[in-house]
């Protein structure tokens, strides 16, 4: 059975539990039986007032294009000059890694200017006869839904007066109505009220979070499952009430994951947890691996992207993305894995023979973890830890000489790390990551599988820190699928991307409620959105500290 | 109508840079506050371009110093420019040392340019660089305040022993908590340095009314930004604010250009090709190339004064140099793995310093009334470690190529004593180009004696 060790760290604890002590760590302890003989422990009780702080949050690159696309109802990229967001603790949609340097604004501006145009050109805004009306009650009838949408809120006439004015300026300077509302357009879209993603602070403040507004409960579900604003099913939703009830915000929330919309979530959520979209940048060596080419790169990042949709939207639990005895293949990959041609275009396949399927065993993970020229056990074995078991291991801190010379000749890699680890400067961590890439040894660089490495037989045994031992893919999938460790990584890596901020350790009272539930319900992450969107840092708000 | 020109080729001939096709032609690039029509001395300019993963030192550094040094193995190709070029060795940047440990990247990136030391945690937190301390001097004079070049981000992933991965990205800094934008792809930014100042044809009256309509939607901007953060708590509001400052200083941007001036043409040669990415790594030879080729026209016409180049983050990153016979990942050499890999990295170092040797000769190439511009340029090729076993800061591999407006000779092999402070080379930098800065970073304690 798993037992949940209760790890007694007062500084997460600060009135979060009550009376019950539940883990907060969840070390696995020889996790012997399977998932489902979870304990029943006390559901850990955490108010609203267990939240860190929510900071302001600009549009990421991937969300403006995507906010721009849904705006002009067809695909465009204006915001392709922005440089690419920064990776700050695991995700690019991080507030607290972002700022902004002049120079910025004026790739907005360009951004912009694109979007106004093709905007106005596609009559989104509607048309009005602007020779019985005249320019400036025209401007206000096509802009003030346009700015309320573009602003995902209800706005107040008085704050497009300025852009309305200067429609009318603007004719009376010379220009064309549809030059002038353009440029109003333009500068609807190159606000910070469409650039950032406002919540108002209460009037009074308790120092105490508060519940947001039905509105800015939308934008963060919109933004959460779609990385784009709330389409107009959403904003009705919120005008008729429907937000403020837990049966109506979860009714909304299985709308829109079941909306292609939701794609959104695993390109951006599922791939940046899992690294999949570094699967597009691997660069092989191509005399050792010929063939790596754009298309098969691309059907590696595409396998575990349909693998992860699939558990996202169906009732498949987690744990079970380790042990799937499916993938998804196109020809190009089949024929990577010597597998029979699938046909034309991407099929889901049975696997039967155990050497495919699991998250493990896709050549994206495998590939991304590689060297050039050869595995990297090292790198597959922190990657199990940081992605799936969310333990980062900090750089050696007395690391005061050089690494050990490897000698490559006529060993295989294994053997060369286990001299590496007997160096006590390497060790402790290496003694934690190497023996779970040891595991995965019978997959190439590129994730084929091997027999032999280097002309020695392969050898799979391995531990699962701390001391579970497995030998191959097969049994670490098993380890890793009863080990409840992975799920408040899970719920940790979701709750990050959802709230778009790092978590503290006043959030982890939030993070061990929502794993115990998560755990309860059977471990599937359609179910962990509707429990984080239902908890108090989805609803509620603290605003940031006042800095002076 | 009046084809409007631009005045830099009257002082900046350009000779190389393929003019053999019709070459698209920037238009109306200077402010009209930059030089004028006199004659001043020419411009100075400032960059910093940095290698990954450290050197091989034992190829890299020479035996002996001064003036009449023999160039080691891998500072071979440097014989066409050796004369405008100054290897210094011994530098330390201690900043880049987490508190009491050997440098983890992302803590010597992010200190790379700033002396300073980064915060490890969730919140950024690092110093100026010293490009942005050159820029914010010299972008008075030019359209565009500084470049920063590169390197593409592979997102996800929190693998960055436990400090921010913005710090693997970006090595400038506007200021403590915020990189400087970068742009990655060469094709956009050839674009943007043609965009600037508007199409080719545009008439004085044209320009008038582009001026006067960005003018528009960035008042309509700014009050929008002064009304929203009068709403926000104060820490949201220093957000916005950046935001405010930047719309502020396009608009004065803006304000200052001067729409009726007729200027002379500057090519800027030919558009780079689609879709180049530093990660589609066997064509990172012609991005390297694109991007350099982009900071040298950007310098020849006097677009900017001030550049960085960081042609990719130091990860533990697949790269293999298979053009020069080189199975191995870099990364990997790095760390001596693998047969051969002193050799290998020599191979690799060599070949960069060869390239960057090429994009030196272009700027020597390129002749300005009193020199060329490489002969006006202060230009450092460093990396954040010195040897990548070791990931130490100090005995750091440094090239100091172009003369500072000859205020100081080339052609020497300088070697300091140990942990003389990088950010005193710093401060000769800024010295250089017209900042009299005294202090920089975290330990400058002198202006480098050059």
């Amino acid at each position: 059975m798993i037992r949940r060790a209760t790890i007694v760290a007062a500084a997460l604890l600060s009135g979060c539990y009550g009376e019950s002590k539940i883990d907060v760590f969840q070390q696995a302890v020889a996790p012997t039986e399977p998932a489902a003989a979870f304990p029943k422990a006390p559901i850990p009780v955490c108010g609203t007032k267990e939240l860190a702080p929510t900071p302001i949050r600009r549009l990421t690159k991937y969300e403006f294009n995507r906010t721009a696309s849904d705006l002009l109802g067809a695909p465009i990229q204006p915001a392709r000059a922005l440089p690419d967001d920064s990776s700050h603790f695991g995700f690019t949609n991080n507030a607290d890694g972002q700022s902004l340097d002049p120079a910025m604004v004026e790739r907005y501006e360009t951004a912009s200017a694109e979007l106004a145009t093709a905007l106005v050109q596609a009559q989104k805004l509607g048309t009005c006869d602007v020779a019985a009306k005249g320019a400036e009650a025209c401007a206000r009838a096509l802009l003030a839904p346009f700015a309320a949408k573009a602003w995902r809120r209800p706005i107040a006439a008085t704050e497009i007066d300025k852009q309305v004015a200067a429609v009318r300026d603007n004719v009376a300077a010379g220009d064309s109505f549809t030059e002038a509302l353009t440029l109003s357009v333009q500068a609807v879209v190159l606000s910070p009220n469409f650039l950032y993603r406002v919540e108002a602070d209460p009037a009074i403040r308790t120092g105490e979070p508060t519940r947001i507004s039905d509105h800015e409960l939308a934008v963060r579900l919109s933004y959460f499952l779609w990385s784009s604003l709330p389409d107009d099913a959403l904003r009705a939703a919120v005008e008729a009430g429907k937000l403020s009830t837990q049966e109506g915000l979860l009714a909304e929330t299985r709308r829109m994951l079941a909306d292609p919309r939701s794609k959104a979530l695993t390109e951006k959520f599922g791939d940046e947890w899992l690294e999949v979209s570094k699967a597009g940048t691997i660069a092989p060596n191509p005399t050792l691996f010929p063939g790596v080419d754009a298309a098969l790169k691309d059907a590696m990042k595409k396998e575990t992207e349909l693998v992860f949709d699939e558990f996202l939207r169906t009732d498949r639990s987690y744990r079970s993305l380790f042990t799937a005895d499916f993938t998804y293949l196109d020809d190009r990959l089949a024929a990577h894995y010597g597998l029979p041609a699938v046909g034309a275009g991407t099929k889901r396949v049975q696997m039967t023979d155990g050497k495919r399927g699991g998250i493990l065993k896709q050549a994206g993970f495998l590939s991304i973890t590689s060297a050039p020229n050869r595995t990297s056990i090292v790198k597959r074995g922190q990657w199990v830890l940081s992605r799936l078991l969310c333990e980062e291991l900090a750089f050696p801190d007395n690391m005061a000489a050089e690494l050990p010379k490897m000698q490559a000749e006529g060993t295989t890699v294994r053997a060369q790390l286990e001299a590496h680890r007997t160096d006590p400067k390497c060790s402790a961590c290496h003694a934690r990551m190497d023996p779970i890439g040891f595991g995965l040894e019978h997959y190439d660089a590129v994730g084929r599988w091997r027999e032999k490495d280097n002309g020695v037989a392969v050898d799979t045994k391995g531990v699962l820190p701390p001391n579970l031992t497995f030998e191959g893919a097969d049994a670490l999938a098993d380890l890793l699928a009863k080990d409840v460790r992975v799920s408040t990584c899970a719920v940790k890596n979701m709750t990050t991307f959802a709230l778009g901020r790092s978590l503290r350790d006043v959030d982890m009272c939030n993070v061990s409620r929502l794993a115990y539930q998560f755990d309860e319900g059977g471990s599937r992450l359609g179910d962990l959105v509707g429990l984080i969107v239902t908890s108090p840092a989805f609803t509620h708000r603290l605003p940031p500290k006042e800095v002076p | 109508m009046t084809v409007r020109k631009w005045e830099l080729s009257r002082r900046t001939l350009l000779r190389g840079a393929g003019a053999a096709i019709a070459l698209p032609v920037l238009e109306q690039m200077m402010p009209s506050i930059a030089r004028a029509q006199t004659a001043g001395p020419a411009p100075r300019r400032l960059a910093a371009f940095h290698v990954p993963y450290g050197v091989n030192m034992a190829t890299w550094t020479p035996a002996a110093t001064g003036a009449n040094y023999a160039l080691p193995e891998t500072l071979t190709p440097l014989a066409p420019v050796k004369g405008k070029v100054n290897v210094i060795s011994n530098l330390a940047n201690r900043a880049g040392y987490a508190v009491g440990t050997p440098g983890e990247h992302p803590c010597g990136m992010g200190a790379y340019l700033t002396a300073s030391r980064p915060n490890l945690g969730l919140t950024l937190g690092n110093g100026i660089s010293v490009d942005q301390v050159a820029a914010n001097h010299l972008k008075q004079f030019t359209k565009i305040p500084s470049l920063q070049l590169g390197p593409h981000e592979l997102s996800g992933g929190g693998d960055c022993q436990g400090y921010s991965c913005v710090y693997m990205t970006n090595i400038s800094w506007v200021n403590g908590t915020t990189p400087a934008t970068r742009d990655v792809d060469p094709r956009v930014v050839f674009n943007r340095l043609m965009s600037v100042g508007g199409p080719v044809t545009e008439t004085d009256a044209e320009a008038a009314k582009r001026k006067r309509q960005r003018l528009s939607v960035l008042d309509s901007v700014k009050s929008d930004t002064a009304a929203l953060n009068a709403k926000l708590g104060s820490a949201d509001k220093k957000k916005v604010d950046q935001y405010l400052t930047g719309v502020r200083e396009l608009e004065v941007r803006v304000n200052a250009i001067d729409t009726t001036k007729t200027r002379a043409a500057c090519q800027l040669g030919n558009e780079p090709a689609a879709n180049l990415q530093q990660w589609d790594f066997d064509k990172f030879p012609a991005f390297n190339t694109a991007m350099m080729d982009l900071i040298a026209l950007a310098f020849q016409c006097d677009l900017t004064r001030v550049a960085t180049y960081l042609p990719y983050a130091p990860y533990p990153s697949p790269y293999a140099y298979s053009w020069l016979g080189i199975p191995d990942g870099h990364h990997d050499l790095s760390h001596l793995q693998g047969t051969n890999p002193e050799q290998k990295l020599t191979m690799i170092d060599r070949w960069l310093v060869g390239e960057f040797t090429k994009f030196l000769q272009k700027l020597d190439a390129m002749q300005e009334p009193d020199g060329t511009v490489l002969d006006n340029s202060i230009i450092m090729y460093s990396s954040e470690i010195g040897s990548g076993n070791l990931h130490n800061h100090d005995k750091l591999p440094v090239l100091l190529a172009g003369l500072g407006g000859k205020t100081f000779a080339g052609g020497r092999h300088v070697s300091f004593a140990n942990e003389e402070p990088v950010a005193n080379l710093y401060l000769k930098m800024l010295n250089t180009i017209g900042v009299n800065a005294t202090s920089f970073g975290m330990d400058s304690n002198r202006v480098l004696p050059l």
